[in-house]
This record gives C-alpha cells, structure tokens and sequence, in this order.
C-alpha cells in the first residue's frame, strides 16, 4: 500500500495531442482521489500511465518512494477496471477473478475464499462458471470490478466502473466499491462522469481539463469554492449559473450590470474578493441554482424573469429563466460573443416539486446573496482573496 | 409480389442446390470410385463396363496391403513424421507469429518480408540447395530430415496465418493480463493461444496435410526403405505389382484414415465468436 505522486507529469501523442499536461498531484496512502473532467480531457491516459501501459512524455510518476516511470506495469502491483472492461473471453467469471491470484501465487484454497467473497459482495456469485460472453453489460461490468477487488494492490485504478448499471445497482456498487476501499486502505484513482459518484465517494476530487489540473480539493470545497469558472460550471447538476457582468457603483454600493436590472453586490464580498473596479472589465457572475429563489415582491436584491422552460425530475423541478427588462417583455442580450457562458440570460433555477409555475410566467427571482461567486474575465480565475 | 418473390427465391435455391450437388458429385466421384475399387477383387477391377458397385466385394486388399512390403512400418513412420512436424510448426511459428504481432523490436519489418519472400518460393526450387544442407546437418536418411525441413517449409505460411488473427485479438485484453501481473508468456499461453484456437487448428491441419502427403523430399533424402513415408510406401505398388490397382487405392484409403481423424478432432475448434463479451464494443 502506498501513495502516488504525480510530479509534472506530460503525455504526448505524436507533436501535435497533448493528453496530460504538467499534472502535478500526490494521491496520499489510503485515500481516494475521484478524477472528473469532460471526455478526452486525459483521464484514462492519466491512469494508463500510473498502469505502465503508456509512456510518460515528461515528469515523474511515483507508487511510495518508488519512482516508477521505466519499472514494468507487471512489477507495479496495480489493480485496474478498464473502462471497456477487458475480461479474458475464455475464462469464466470464476478463472478471471482468480486469475490475478494466480499470477501473484496466492495459494488455491485462499484464492476460492476470496473469489467467493468478492463475488458475493458484487452480487455475482450466480455466475461464477459462466463465460463472459453469456453475461450482460452490467455483470460484465461487476467482474471487472470483482477482478480488481480480490488482490490488495498498491493502488486501486477505477475507470467509470458503474458507467453500465441501472440506477440501483449503482447505488449499491458505489457503497461496495467505498466500503473496500476503506477496508483495504488502498490509495485509489476513479474516473467518473457521475456527480453523485463525484460528490459522494471521494476523499477529494480532482477536476481535469485539456489535461490540465484544475483544482483538487474535498467535495464540499470544491462545490462551495471553485477555483474558476469552468470548475464552478462542471460540478453541480445542474451546472452554476454564470453570467457576464459589469460593475457600477450606485448609493449602496456595487451593483452588477445585468441587462436593463441591476443587483447590489453586499459589501462584504469588496473585501472577501478582489472585484475589478467598477469601470473595469466586468466579472463573470455565477450563482447555484439552488440559490435562486421565487420572490413575491420585488426588492433590490432580486431580478425579473420569465420563465422559458420547465424540466420536473421528480424531487425537484429546474426552471430555466430570462431576464427580462423592466416592463417584463423582452429578453436583453446582456454580453455577446462569451465563451465561458452558453446562454447569458439565462437562469437555471431549482424549485420545489410543487411550485406551481408555467412557461411564460414572470418571476421575481431573488439571488441569495451569501453564495454569490466571481470570475476574472479573461482568466476565469476565482476572485475570492485567498483562492 | 410477395407470391412471386417467394416463387424466385424458390428457383434460386434450386438452382443453387443443383450446381452444389453437381459440384460435390464431381469431387466425390473419384474418391467413390477409389473407395469402391478398393473393394474389388483384382480381376474386375478393370472389367468394362466399370462397375461403380462391386458385384462381389471382398477386404483381401486391405489386408494384403497392410501386410505387404513393411506397410504398417511406413504408417506409423508417416505418422510420427506428421504428428512431430505439426507440433513443431505450430508451436514455432506461433511464437514468430506473436513476436510479429505485438512487440516493437529492430529490424521486424524486414524479418516479416523474409517470411513472406519464404512464401513465395516454389518449394521444388528448394530441392537441391535444402539437399545440401541437409547433407551437412547430417539429416540425409533420417526421419528427423525429414520433420525438420517439412517444418520449416510450413513456417511461413503458418507464421502468416497466425499473425493477422493474432493482431485481431483485442490489446486491451493483453493489457488487462499485464495489469494482473502477466508477462509475455503468460499472455501468450494463457491468452493468445486459447483465444486462437480456430486459427490454430487450420494451420495444424494444413500442416499436418502437408506434412502426411509429402512425397519428392521424401524420396530425395530417404534410401533405406525401413524409414520409408507412406506416400513412398504407396508408390511402391505400382511398379512392384504391375500397378495392381485395387492394392494402391486400398492403401491411399487407409492413408486418408488419420486425415479424417484430425479433421474430426479439430472441428470442434471452429467455434465461431470465441472472443465475444471481452471487451466493450
Ligand atoms: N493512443 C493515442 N494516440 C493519440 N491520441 C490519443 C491516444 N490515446 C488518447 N489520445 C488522446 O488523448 C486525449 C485524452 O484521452 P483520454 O482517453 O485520456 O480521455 P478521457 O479523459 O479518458 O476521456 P473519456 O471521458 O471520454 O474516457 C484525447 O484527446 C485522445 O484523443
Ligand atoms: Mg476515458
């Protein structure tokens, strides 16, 4: 058991794909880092390096002390779920479990012990003689993962395991999958698309993009305090709500510049952040849509919307709102040609199961003010003073 | 219009089954006849009109062929030679072939194009230059000259055959057993061999086919007749008997024995979608 240490770690493809780029990261012993990102951002590449299975272009990669970059994937002792699972045809679902033992000389009675028991905890003890032709893409997906589970690897390398599970079984797994870990004590590196995954698992979570770090931090951290904008936009579901602005001074203080409405920024966040001046470039403005709530009156701190669709999910309903000007018709085009932000009149809102709004209604929108975020406008980088 | 593209899918299937069955009498026709002369006493075997059902059947060939001129002894001479030389060749060039198929290593390109240059060469030019060779190895009049060259000969296009299916078997799975701590002969015992057994079984059968049927190098490096191959042994007949032809065919009946043999212990290997399931596609 030990830790992994990325230390400038570069992968290259030929001159022109840069799939990992200057990774810097020490995984510690024991922990479980989540790795997300949007596809082709370098994940697996990330992993199939710590593996031996891909060269290292530039930078160090260590398991303990060990520097591993030149040592063999055979003599890493590394326990890997493929993300296209890879189970040896041939075997049943029994010899691919054991299969790993085997190599590591584990003696035969123990390794049935073991087999059973993980297979048992996977929910597939059924299938031990079945050949993995005759499994579905969720029971594959659980060998693959049986197979990593029974060895205690130095490291756990986890490439979106539940990604073929129905909605329960994920549940179920993503307990498991924690529940080992904790037991074995193994660092391990997972690679998910899931928020909930995301959110839950981890010890921390490292968000990635182009293959570049872009910030690793616990959950809650990295939820409450994105580094930037495209960190505070990837976590969450739905994403934080980020809208262009500029900033003007009024009687009570700053206001951001939304379309035709303004909102006072409290003066707290003058100090808390570093907010351009107010003639300045702008920021970009973003807030959760669980912190936009339904207002019955007006007040300075809330906005005008119409709502433009409704998306109920059960528990919750999203409300994707525009701003609208003051006599409440036209949406304003607040900023054009922005990359960070899709849509720059929009709102996403998070109500209740029960609100009783429809498309086409005008909404007095209040943004609570203890949870507001702000980004350089070029950079993207988080304003707060300290981040 | 659904009557009538039933009614046409009815004359193409016909027509098909005909020219089938006319193709299948036409190869099986001398076999029958080989098979059903084999059967007959010496006198009709020429008689005319030919018969294709022996009026009067009698397994006197047979015997008469196992028993003559040391017959058992070329049988299981042939046999040993094939057998070996099937073993060898495929062992040897499926290790070449998966050297081929997945390792980088200097100069691979060209020791493929030398395989392929092997494939190339009619082996009849080979005759004299592998006479000599074989004169310094000491191999002249020996069985093992025999195993030797006639493995060889097999290599390349067995290496060739092996490397494409090779290079079919999904990475990712060497991959996984690389992770699992497996090293290169582990995957190729445990993961390349099983998964090509189709693959395997053709090139075994073309060898051992080739193998049990050779007939001019035999002849070339063989002189004592107690190392004679079968095909030497059925040749004899002719000359030695005025060409009694029942002898002759009922020794190439018996010849054909242990090549349906292995016909029968391979096909079960033609399993189609063995490596199905593997990975996700
Ligand atoms: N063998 C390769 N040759 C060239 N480019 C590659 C190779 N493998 C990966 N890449 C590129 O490297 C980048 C990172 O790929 P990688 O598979 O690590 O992405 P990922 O983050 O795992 O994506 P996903 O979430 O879709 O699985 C991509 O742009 C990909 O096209
Ligand atoms: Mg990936």
């Amino acid at each position: 058991m030990a830790s992994v240490t990325f230390q400038n770690v570069n992968k290259r493809f030929g001159e022109d794909v840069v799939a990992v780029d200057d990774f810097t990261l020490t995984v510690e012993d024991g922990e479980f880092l989540i790795l997300v990102g949007p596809s082709g951002c370098g994940k697996t590449t990330l992993l199939r390096m710590v593996a031996g299975l891909e060269d290292v272009t530039g930078g160090e990669i260590r398991i303990g002390n060990k520097l591993v970059n030149d040592l063999p994937p055979t003599e890493r002792d590394i326990a890997m779920v493929f993300q296209n699972y890879a189970l040896y045809p041939h075997m049943t679902v029994y010899e691919n479990l054991a299969f790993p033992l085997r190599q590591k000389k584990v003696r035969k009675e123990q390794a049935r012990h073991r087999v059973t028991e993980v297979a048992e905890l996977l929910g597939i003890g059924e299938l031990l003689g079945r050949k993995p032709r005759a499994l579905s893409g969720g029971q594959r997906q659980r060998v693959a993962i049986g197979r990593a589970l029974v060895r205690e690897p130095q490291t756990f390398l986890m490439d979106e395991p539940l990604s073929n599970l129905d909605a329960q079984l994920r549940v179920e797994m993503r307990l498991e999958i924690a529940r080992i870990q904790r037991l074995l004590g193994v660092a391990t590196v997972y690679v998910t698309h899931d928020q909930i995954e995301a959110m839950t698992m981890g010890d921390r979570v490292a968000v990635m993009r182009g293959g570049k770090l872009q910030q690793c931090d616990t959950p809650q951290d990295l939820y409450d305090h994105p580094k930037n904008d495209f960190v505070a936009g990837f976590m969450g579901s739905p994403p934080m709500n980020l809208l262009r602005a500029d900033l003007e001074s009024t009687d009570a203080g700053v206001a951001l510049v939304l379309g035709a409405q303004r909102l006072a920024v409290p003066s707290s966040y003058a100090t808390s952040h570093h907010l351009p001046r107010v003639d300045g470039p702008g920021v970009v403005f973003g807030v959760r849509p669980e912190d936009v709530e339904v207002r019955d009156v007006s007040s300075a701190d809330s906005l005008i919307t119409r709502v433009e669709r409704r998306e109920a999910l059960g528990a919750e309903i999203l409300v994707h709102l525009s701003l609208v000007d003051a006599e409440g018709d036209n949406a304003i085009v607040v900023n054009d040609s922005v990359a960070v932000v899709a849509r720059p009149t929009m709102l996403v809102a998070k109500m209740g199961p029960r609100s009783g709004v429809s498309v086409g209604d005008h909404l007095q929108v209040r943004l609570n003010p203890d949870h507001f975020h702000f980004f350089d406008m070029n950079s993207g980088l988080s304003l707060r003073r300290g981040a | 219009m659904v009557v009538g593209n039933v009614r046409r899918a009815h004359t193409v299937m016909s027509a098909r089954l005909v020219l089938l069955s006319a193709g299948a009498v036409l190869m099986i026709l001398p076999f029958a006849y080989m098979l059903s002369t084999s059967f007959k006493p010496n006198a009709l075997v020429l008689s005319i009109p030919p018969q294709f059902l022996p009026h009067q059947v009698t397994t006197s060939n047979y015997t008469q062929a196992w028993s003559s001129n040391q017959f058992g002894h070329y049988f299981v001479n042939s046999l040993w030679v094939a057998v070996v030389t099937t073993l060898a060749s495929v062992l040897l060039s499926a290790m070449m072939a998966y050297a081929l198929a997945r390792f980088q290593f200097p100069g691979r390109t060209v020791a493929f194009g030398l395989i392929l240059v092997g494939l190339m060469v009619p082996g009849l030019m080979m005759l004299i230059p592998q006479f000599l060779l074989a004169k310094k190895l000491l191999l002249l009049n020996s069985l093992w000259g025999l195993v030797v060259f006639y493995t060889g000969g097999n290599l390349a296009l067995n290496t060739f055959l092996l490397r494409s299916f090779f290079q079919d078997i999904p990475w990712e799975l060497e991959e996984a057993m690389v992770v699992d701590g497996g090293g290169p002969w582990t995957r190729f015992w445990r993961l390349i061999l099983p998964l090509s057994r189709p693959a395997l079984a053709v090139v075994a059968i073309f060898t051992f086919l080739a193998s049990w049927d050779e007939f001019t190098w035999a002849l070339t490096i063989i002189n004592d007749p107690s190392k004679y191959t079968l095909p030497i042994g059925i040749a004899l007949f002719q000359g030695q008997h005025s060409t009694s032809w029942g002898l002759v065919f009922a020794a190439s009946a018996i010849a054909i024995g242990p090549v349906i043999a292995i016909f029968a212990i391979f096909q079960r290997q033609f399993v189609s979608g063995i490596a199905t399931g593997a990975v996700k596609a």
